[in-house]
């Protein structure tokens, strides 16, 4: 079976138990480095984020006086599940990252073409992510204290991306809960968030018909989670002896990376945008020029038989095996 | 014609100031509790309480929230507070551990207020006298003693760590020419916290003492598990009350419903001694929409002529229960704004996107 139908039936289930886990009284915590949404009432399990920021809104003699032992126990737990899984919850597990894989297919059913990031943008916009995460430390920060000498902000600035996050209005509908799709006008600030969110929540939907995970390139999360890039239980390595430069992992990879393909001295390849989807070992051709580490161990690596398999085509014959010219002499 | 209503204003002032003020000032009006500051959460909206006492104090800091510092010392005879299974504040504020609260738990703070609904009130110190009870989830009960937290307000305070209904009550006595008033009151409240363990029923003859009890009670259905709103109501909610004196229900008695701004709405009790208000909606968005709550009251009373041949003449049974009503987020929410943001939004970027593939696809000339 092709692994990204492993992967599709691994989100599925994933996105089921996340988001009607807790009917069967099912739950991970709210400190899963995923999006899943906290505002979905029968979930199974909450992004990170959400009791991030709150904690972050605590004012600092708070946080790290009476609430500094909860903090770090939700700061290990992210810890603990970045370690483990890493990139993995991006491309295995996310419930938003399925809902655009879902998209994408949706797409290609009905034979609609892609799009692609031209190189330049994908680079002009990297730093989104980061500043994204910057912010939604920095705001929460501005509500329980006065930086920089600055008045305090108000509670309306309470948890900033999860008020502008798509998952807010689109995975509470899955539980029939459409209470996130609306304008507030209590407040300029509770009038611009709801705004944007709505904004955001279109371009998710029809960026991610046309355009394979383009949210995941702007998501804080990721920026995250790119801390365990290197340490991470799982991996992805490559030979660069064994790689050709064919170009079909780059080509096959959601997220459009151009280093997989272009870069033969690097050993480890997870790098910032990497969702761990394994596309790439999958469509390489090369024997062991790619393979996904659990450990540092290989646990699945690109092979040419395996590569023809899965084209259908038959596998290579050996040398000695070819039929000989009966003609011949 | 305007200079002649502003006179006419200026003259029913002025009667209003120096006639009907001072004769009103006799009748010492309705007792009811308000909520206090440390009932109001960091961070959770509004403030109110807080800033009209200016104490700081939040019921989700962890330790236990005592008078600012700038409160004034009080007296010896009110700084008493029973804290007999040690749930009631103690004088020894500051020596005592601090409370563990669960994170949307708040103790039960209420600032006692004596006068009219919607119009003047004050918290002075003659409720000092006030008597008032908090009756726990887990069936236990007790006296509070009022006590002068700030120079103008005399609250009662009891750190509620159990999860479930509290019901306090409080009352109040006067008596002003001919004419006894007991004044009663009563306010519910819910909040998270340790699950109870029934305890044994204390002794309670001290806290039932005061006959006849004359009480409004909240008949609104329990949220069950949603503790985030639970004392929370709505405009647009329905309010079924039920009155009753010396525990019993009291039929075909006038019951009056006052809003913030002094809408009154009266009602007569049925048989069961119940009437069912509908919150409407108040004029919370004057200048800009906000989602602080205001005061409504539900009030009755009942005039009687005195028992005893001896002392006033006639008895005057006042009750009141005060409840917070918040703006109905129907006024500051719309779905069919948001939907339509929502829509609009995946046109425009569906219609830019087409044209810019046109466009791509287009040959070059």
């Amino acid at each position: 079976m092709r692994i990204d139908r492993i992967r599709l039936i691994v989100q599925a289930f994933c996105f089921v138990f996340l988001i009607y886990g807790g009917i069967l009284g099912f739950s991970i915590g709210n400190a899963v480095p995923t999006m899943a949404c906290i505002y979905a009432e029968d979930r199974g399990g909450a992004c990170f984020l959400y009791p991030f920021q709150r904690f972050m809104s605590l004012p600092l003699s708070t946080l790290i006086g009476a609430t500094i032992l909860p903090f770090l126990i939700y700061l290990g737990t992210f810890f603990l599940w970045g370690l483990v899984f890493g990139k993995a919850f991006c491309g295995w597990i996310c419930p938003l990252g399925f809902l655009q894989d879902l998209l994408t297919r949706a797409r290609q059913f009905l034979g609609i073409d892609g799009a692609r990031f031209r190189w330049a943008s994908r680079e002009r916009f990297q730093w989104v992510k980061y500043a994204l995460l910057a912010l939604l430390i920095l705001i929460p920060m501005g509500i329980g204290n006065s930086l920089g000498g600055l008045p305090k902000l108000s509670g309306d600035w309470a948890v900033p991306f999860c008020q502008i996050c798509p998952g807010k209005p689109l995975l509470p509908l899955f539980s029939g809960d459409t209470s996130h799709l609306l304008i507030d006008f209590s407040s300029p600030v509770k009038l611009a968030l709801t705004s944007l969110l709505m904004f955001l929540t279109g371009v998710f939907l029809i960026g991610g018909f046309v355009k394979r995970r383009w949210f995941c390139l702007y998501c804080p999360m990721a920026a995250l989670l790119s801390l365990f890039d290197r340490i991470g239980f799982v991996g992805l390595k490559k030979k660069g002896e064994a790689c050709t430069r064919c170009g079909n992992c780059y080509r096959a990879c959601p997220m459009e990376i151009r280093e997989i393909a272009d870069e033969r001295d690097r050993k480890h390849m997870v790098t910032q945008d990497c969702i761990l989807c394994m596309r790439c070992v999958e469509v390489c051709p090369e024997n062991k020029a790619l393979s996904a580490t659990l450990l540092g161990f290989p646990v699945f690596s690109a092979s040419a038989a395996g590569f023809l398999k899965r084209q259908g085509c038959a596998p290579p014959l050996p040398i000695e095996d070819f039929p000989h010219d009966s003609n011949s002499n | 014609m305007i200079k002649r209503t502003r006179y006419l204003k200026g003259i029913l002032c002025c009667l209003y100031i120096f006639l009907i003020a001072p004769l009103a000032a006799a009748d010492p009006g309705y007792l009811w509790l308000e909520a206090g500051p440390q009932m109001r959460r960091m961070g959770g909206g509004d403030s109110e309480g807080a800033m009209q006492s200016g104490n700081t104090n939040s019921g989700m800091a962890h330790g236990r929230p005592v008078a600012g510092p700038n409160a004034p010392p009080r007296p010896a005879s009110h700084a008493r507070q029973v804290s007999a299974d040690g749930h009631g504040a103690s004088d020894t504020q500051s020596k005592s551990p601090p409370e563990k609260r669960a994170a949307m738990s708040h103790p039960a703070h209420y600032t006692l207020r004596l006068g009219w609904p919607a119009a003047a009130s004050a918290s002075c110190e003659t409720l000092l006298t006030a008597e008032a009870s908090i009756l726990r989830p887990d069936g236990s009960a007790q006296k509070l003693i009022p006590h002068l937290e700030t120079p103008e307000a005399v609250r009662i305070r009891d750190a509620a760590l159990i999860q479930g209904r509290y019901v306090i009550s409080a009352s109040f006595d006067q008596t002003t020419g001919d004419t006894h008033y007991r004044l009663f009151t009563q306010a519910t409240m819910r909040n998270t916290g340790e699950k109870p363990q029934r305890h044994p029923l204390p002794d309670q003859k001290d806290i039932h003492t005061r006959v006849p009890r004359f009480l409004i009670e909240d008949l609104s259905p329990d949220p069950g598990k949603n503790f985030a709103r639970v004392h929370r109501k709505y405009t647009g909610d329905k309010l079924p009350v039920r009155l009753l004196l010396s525990e019993a229900p009291v039929a075909n008695q006038p019951v009056t419903l006052t809003t913030a701004s002094g809408w009154r709405q009266t009602l007569t009790t049925d048989e069961k001694g119940e009437a069912t208000f509908a919150l409407i909606k108040e004029s919370f968005h004057d200048n800009e929409i906000n989602k602080r709550p205001v005061t409504y009251f539900v009030t009755s009373e009942i005039r009687r002529p005195a028992h005893s041949r001896q002392g006033p003449r006639g008895e005057v049974l006042r009750s009141t229960l005060a409840l917070l009503v918040y703006p109905s987020p129907l006024d500051w929410e719309s779905r069919s704004a948001g939907l339509y943001a929502l829509f609009l939004a995946m046109a425009a970027i569906g219609v830019v996107t087409a044209i810019r593939r046109r466009q791509r696809k287009r040959p070059c000339a």
